[in-house]
């Protein structure tokens, strides 16, 4: 066999997948191309637009910069894994009542970086929020609306924290 | 990408083996390597992967801190014993490119990631560092961001945003290399050439040592940028006052991290805090000796205002009052 082919076994959104990838195959390539899992971007493909931001064992990596063969393993989430028994998910829900889509080309990578600050962060303010987005470029909305909406998000999370345990 | 052939090293003799094999590129986080490979100016037919090899990771040792070159630099910037006890690493680390990136990128890469400049990360320009004595195209070009200092052959910066603070720091490298391992000061390691213990062809980056008479929490990292966040610093410091012998180091200013060398300045602003002329001798000193290029002569003022930062930050002086 072609030393420069794999097979690789990804499990992603919790379904796991065998594909046989090219060394060359980034993430990215083998989550658009063999899955057909076209929520995550393919933008700058350098590392720079953050359009790519999938999360690696709940952590934000960029797919473009990640190859297939090294994520094995890992548990990989995209955009498509957020809403759950078709439901969307409370960041994205926020989202779309922020109006933080216009083109939406974006909105992916933001997702995927917003929902481990929420994940992670619930106290977090507008400051964290900003430094958690740094690494995703937006060229519609101007960025309020997205700061927004996961301003919003989080603060639907506490208040929800403080009428389950109002003490 | 063009295609190559992918290994992960299972062992350090294997990584070593493939470090001095023509044709053959090793793989840290490889955010880096992967941005050359596509931009087609790296074309191995090997990629060896070392997330087997590369320790990662931050522990307490002998009163100091080991850190392993596969530690992440998210890793580093969220570390408890980092911000704790070298913070001014600890925020080098979180200052770096995105959080994306900071998950992917390691130590080790970002100490040995290739230099920034558009001339030598092009493949249609010879230039000094592929083709000594071809000349320097950004001296008469783009060369806003490029060196300082020591900018007569290759002016292009070093990188690493990490590295003037890890010099304030005093840290050791441990390396592997096809004659043994051994144990180097970083700033030689990386500034030196080989026979005065700089890098060697074929040796790996295992980690890094941070002496216990270097930490505590009287160090700080300070960068001047054009943008809040992902943007390459115009111009960092890293001082550090829990030595002996106080340090102070800048970045993005010349090929290799910039040790100022005012030993007695520094302790007597150490000895009587960070007077206004004192602060303004040492900053002075800072920028004595450069030979900027005749677009980055503006510069000189953001490595001055950088140098200061870093001294009033390690010594826990809000800057407003001066």
């Amino acid at each position: 066999m072609d030393r420069r082919k794999r097979v690789v076994v990804l499990r992603v959104n919790g379904e796991v997948h065998e594909r046989l990838v090219r060394s060359a195959d980034t993430l990215l390539d083998v989550l658009r191309g063999g899955l057909g899992l076209t929520g995550t971007r393919r933008g700058c493909d350098l590392g720079t637009c953050g359009c790519c931001t999938v999360q690696v064992d709940g952590r934000p990596r960029l797919a473009c910069l990640t190859l297939a063969a090294e994520v094995e393993g890992s548990e990989i989430r995209t955009v498509e894994g957020l809403a759950r028994d078709g439901r969307l998910a409370p960041l994205q829900q926020c989202w779309i009542e922020a109006g933080a889509s216009q083109c939406g080309f974006c909105s992916p990578g933001f997702l995927l970086a917003a929902d481990r600050l929420v994940r992670e962060e619930p106290e977090a303010g507008r400051e964290r929020i900003r430094e958690a987005l740094a690494g995703n470029l937006c060229r519609c909305t101007g960025f309020v609306k997205i700061l927004d909406a996961v301003e919003a998000c989080l603060e639907r999370a506490r208040a929800g924290r403080r009428e389950e345990s109002p003490a | 990408m063009r295609r190559f052939e992918y290994r992960i090293a299972a062992g350090l003799d294997e990584a070593l083996a493939a470090a001095s094999r023509p044709g053959t590129v090793l793989k840290a986080g490889g955010v880096d390597l992967l941005d050359r490979m596509k931009e087609g100016i790296e074309r191995p037919a090997l990629v060896v992967g070392l997330q087997q090899v590369l320790p990662a990771g931050v522990a307490e040792e002998g009163g100091g801190l080991v850190l392993g070159a596969g530690t992440t630099l998210a890793e580093l910037e969220r570390s408890p014993l980092l911000r704790e006890r070298a913070p001014a690493l600890a925020r080098a680390a979180g200052e770096a490119a995105t959080p994306q990136i900071r998950e992917m990128a390691t130590l080790g890469g970002n100490l040995l990631q290739m230099p920034r400049c558009l001339y030598l990360r092009s493949r249609h320009y010879p230039c000094e560092a592929t083709d000594p004595g071809g000349g320097c195209p950004a001296r008469e070009g783009e060369h806003e961001t490029h060196a300082l200092f020591e900018n007569e052959g290759c002016s292009a910066v070093h990188p690493s945003n990490v590295a003037p603070a890890l010099l304030a720091l005093e840290a050791e490298a441990e390396v592997a290399g096809p004659g043994g391992g051994r144990h180097v000061g970083l700033a030689a390691w990386l500034g030196a050439g080989a026979e005065e213990g700089g890098r060697r062809p074929g040796e790996i980056l295992l980690g890094l040592r941070l002496p216990g008479r270097a930490l505590g929490d009287r160090c700080a990292h300070a960068e001047v940028r054009a943008r809040q966040s992902f943007d390459w610093p115009l111009a960092m410091a890293a001082a550090n006052f829990n030595l002996e012998q106080p340090r102070l180091v800048l970045g993005a200013v010349a090929p290799r991290p910039w040790p100022v060398a005012a030993p007695e300045l520094l302790r007597e602003i150490r000895e009587r805090g960070p007077e206004a002329e004192l602060l303004e001798r040492l900053v002075t000193r800072a920028a004595a000796g450069a030979t900027p290029l005749p677009g980055n002569a503006w510069r000189l003022r953001l490595l001055r205002a950088a140098a200061r930062r870093a001294v009033l930050q390690a010594l826990h002086v809000a800057e407003e009052t001066w």
